[in-house]
């Protein structure tokens, strides 16, 4: 059989369109699988870029937490310590003329090897004394922040309020003992 | 740069005899020029005989002497195959002149035309009148000699004829004088052409072939008598005057005998000259193929074209699905290839993702109790400080009722004004205070004793709404 230029060519752009057909139906859901493939693959490598960008900043983190536990005082194992921040804050409020009309004290908690206590108090003072209390308050060497502080006039133009006085310290580690 | 090659090949009786040149884009270099004698039976007269005789034999021996000859090739052939004729026709475009020279050929050629391969050559154009050889062969007799010599490995693409090969290289060597009328009698192998010309231009051309058979004088009283038929039926008054040169081209021993009858014959005396002191007639050919165009001799039929271009058509489709198929194929393997890289990547990101897990994990703990317990030593944002910021702002005519700070949140101011606008300063003072992120006026309320009661929320930084 002789096949003609003419007959050749038009097979040929036949057989182009059918290839391209093919190619359609053969790549299009590759095409789509790579896409998802690609951005799962970027959202992969970010994270893993992420980890390791946390990774490289240990010594970091390390360095500024250890800087930090040198400012928190330590306590033995076992012993009470909401009786002793307690005696502060009454001392304290009485340096100020700050009348302490109740004092509760919650429970011991522990992070890690840090420990938190926390004392609810009602008071009653002039303006001036609070301000110089809540100063002297920031002044200890012992961590006692004020996490919560209301004010409100009484009728006798007196101050009333309360405050909850968080303090964070650590415990030494007995021996044979872990670290975190 | 490529180079292409292009061969002139001149068939005689019983030789064959090539030159070719290689061009490189403007530049042209003759390579060499080849001569071969066939080996042809006693009682074959040329290589067509030859090669209807013992076909297989003489292709085997064109093939073992010739090698390989460059392709393409402009055939010439002898003038005593083709029937040869000068008329004058009227100028046109080449299709027209194809068609007039086809309608004349008709007229003296006794082959059919569709049994004949039809060309022309236009000699001179003047004045709205050209004068065209006609010629005309036949297919047969063509095909047989270009399938053998195609079986032999040369490929020829154009059909000239040898006696207009020698007819350029006379030209180049400037034998032919622009006026006056010449007669040019070409004695080679075995044949004689007879060229008239007149002011440079061709009037007749004539061959005779198988002079060899004749005696030496019968020979050459043949080729007087018929030079002086051909003068005689030309008008040469009309053309310009009477022949003022008869020269014999010829090879080897000057022909005496034929000077000798021209002398008797003809007013004018004839001059012998030597073929060898002209290029080669491959040359000749070949520079006719060089400088080919519309109007040149080609006697090669149309189906050689059309086969050529078929031949071109089906390579080039070829060549074309080949390279398709492969860009085809590499891409689907890319395809293919690059979602198995894409697995191949995420599973080994997971396995990394896998390993960091622990010590990232370790490290974030670190970092959250390292930035909690900065919060927790932060002085900058205290209820103490924040105590300060509001009664340094605090602008006469309004009384704070309550205080309530929470830390790392807010800090909640109630309290009464004069005026709404005393709220409004208050609240635009602490939005532009830089402990505070964010301030809002929630709600003002008119009270019996005709004062304005608000609550003003300030945001402290951590509190801020995800």
């Amino acid at each position: 059989m002789k096949i003609s230029p003419r007959e050749m060519v038009l097979a040929w752009v036949t057989g182009v369109i059918a290839i391209g057909g093919l190619t359609f139906f053969l790549a299009d859901p590759q095409i789509k699988e790579w896409k998802v493939l690609s951005g799962k693959k970027a959202d992969l490598q970010r994270e893993v870029d992420k980890q390791k960008a946390l990774i490289a900043q240990a010594p970091k983190w390390d360095a500024k937490l250890r800087d930090l536990k040198k400012k928190l005082p330590t306590h033995p194992q076992g012993k009470d310590v909401t009786t002793d921040l307690q005696i502060l804050i009454e001392r304290l409020a009485k340096a100020n003329n700050v009348n302490l009309i109740s004092r509760d004290a919650e429970k011991e908690t522990q992070k890690g090897n840090m420990f938190e206590v926390a004392v609810n108090c009602k008071w009653e003072a002039k303006l001036a004394s609070l301000t110089h209390f809540l100063f002297d308050l920031q002044k200890e060497d012992v961590i006692l922040d004020i996490s919560q502080l209301t004010i409100s006039p009484n009728e006798k133009l007196v101050l009333r309020g309360g405050f909850i006085v968080y303090c964070s310290y650590s415990r030494a580690v007995p021996a044979g003992g872990e670290r975190e | 740069m490529a180079v292409k090659a292009l061969t002139g090949l001149a068939v005689r009786s019983r030789s064959l005899e090539w030159a070719v040149i290689h061009k490189a884009g403007d530049k042209e270099a003759l390579a060499s020029t080849h001569s071969v004698d066939l080996e042809l039976g006693p009682d074959q007269q040329n290589v067509l005989a030859g090669l209807q005789a013992e076909r297989d034999r003489l292709i085997a021996d064109i093939r073992a002497k010739c090698g390989r000859v460059p392709s393409p090739a402009s055939l010439g052939i002898p003038a005593s195959w083709v029937l040869l004729r000068i008329a004058e026709l009227p100028s046109g475009d080449p299709e027209e002149m194809k068609s007039m020279a086809e309608l004349q050929v008709d007229k003296f050629s006794p082959f059919p035309v569709d049994e004949s391969a039809v060309s022309y050559e236009v000699l001179s154009d003047e004045n709205g009148r050209c004068r065209v050889l006609l010629s005309a062969i036949r297919t047969d007799t063509i095909n047989i000699l270009a399938d053998a010599l195609r079986e032999a490995g040369i490929q020829p693409k154009w059909v000239d004829i040898n006696l207009l090969g020698w007819w350029h290289l006379l030209k180049d060597a400037e034998k032919v004088h622009p006026s006056g009328s010449q007669v040019f009698i070409i004695l080679e192998d075995s044949t004689c052409d007879i060229l008239v010309s007149t002011a440079g231009i061709p009037l007749a051309m004539r061959s005779l072939s198988n002079m060899e058979d004749l005696p030496a004088e019968e020979a050459d009283q043949d080729i007087a008598r018929e030079t002086a038929y051909t003068l005689s039926s030309l008008d040469l008054d009309r053309h310009g005057g009477h022949p003022t040169e008869i020269s014999i081209w010829h090879r080897g021993a000057s022909p005496e005998g034929l000077i000798k009858i021209f002398a008797e014959q003809f007013k004018i005396g004839s001059r012998p000259e030597s073929l060898d002191s002209l290029p080669t007639l491959a040359e000749g050919l070949l520079r006719r193929a060089t400088t080919r165009t519309a109007g040149r001799m080609d006697l090669a039929p149309p189906a050689w074209l059309e086969e050529a271009n078929a031949k071109r058509t089906r390579r080039r489709i070829m060549v074309s699905s080949i390279l398709a198929a492969t860009l085809w194929l590499a891409g689907m393997v890319a395809l293919f290839g690059s979602i198995q890289v894409q697995k191949s990547g995420i599973a080994s990101l997971n396995d990394d993702l896998a390993a960091l897990k622990a010590p990232a994990e370790k490290v974030r703990a670190v970092r959250d109790r390292t930035q909690s317990l900065t919060k927790y030593m932060d002085r900058t944002f205290s209820g103490l400080e924040c105590l300060r910021e509001v009664s340094d702002r605090l602008p006469p005519g309004i009384t704070l009722k309550t205080f309530n700070y929470h830390k790392n949140k807010n800090l909640e101011l109630n309290g009464e004004a004069d005026e709404y606008a005393q709220i409004a300063d208050l609240k635009q003072d602490l939005e532009r205070s830089k402990l505070f992120v964010a301030s809002s006026l929630s709600r003002t309320q008119r009270t019996k004793d005709g004062k304005e009661a608000f609550k003003i929320v300030c945001t402290l930084p951590g509190g801020e709404q995800p």
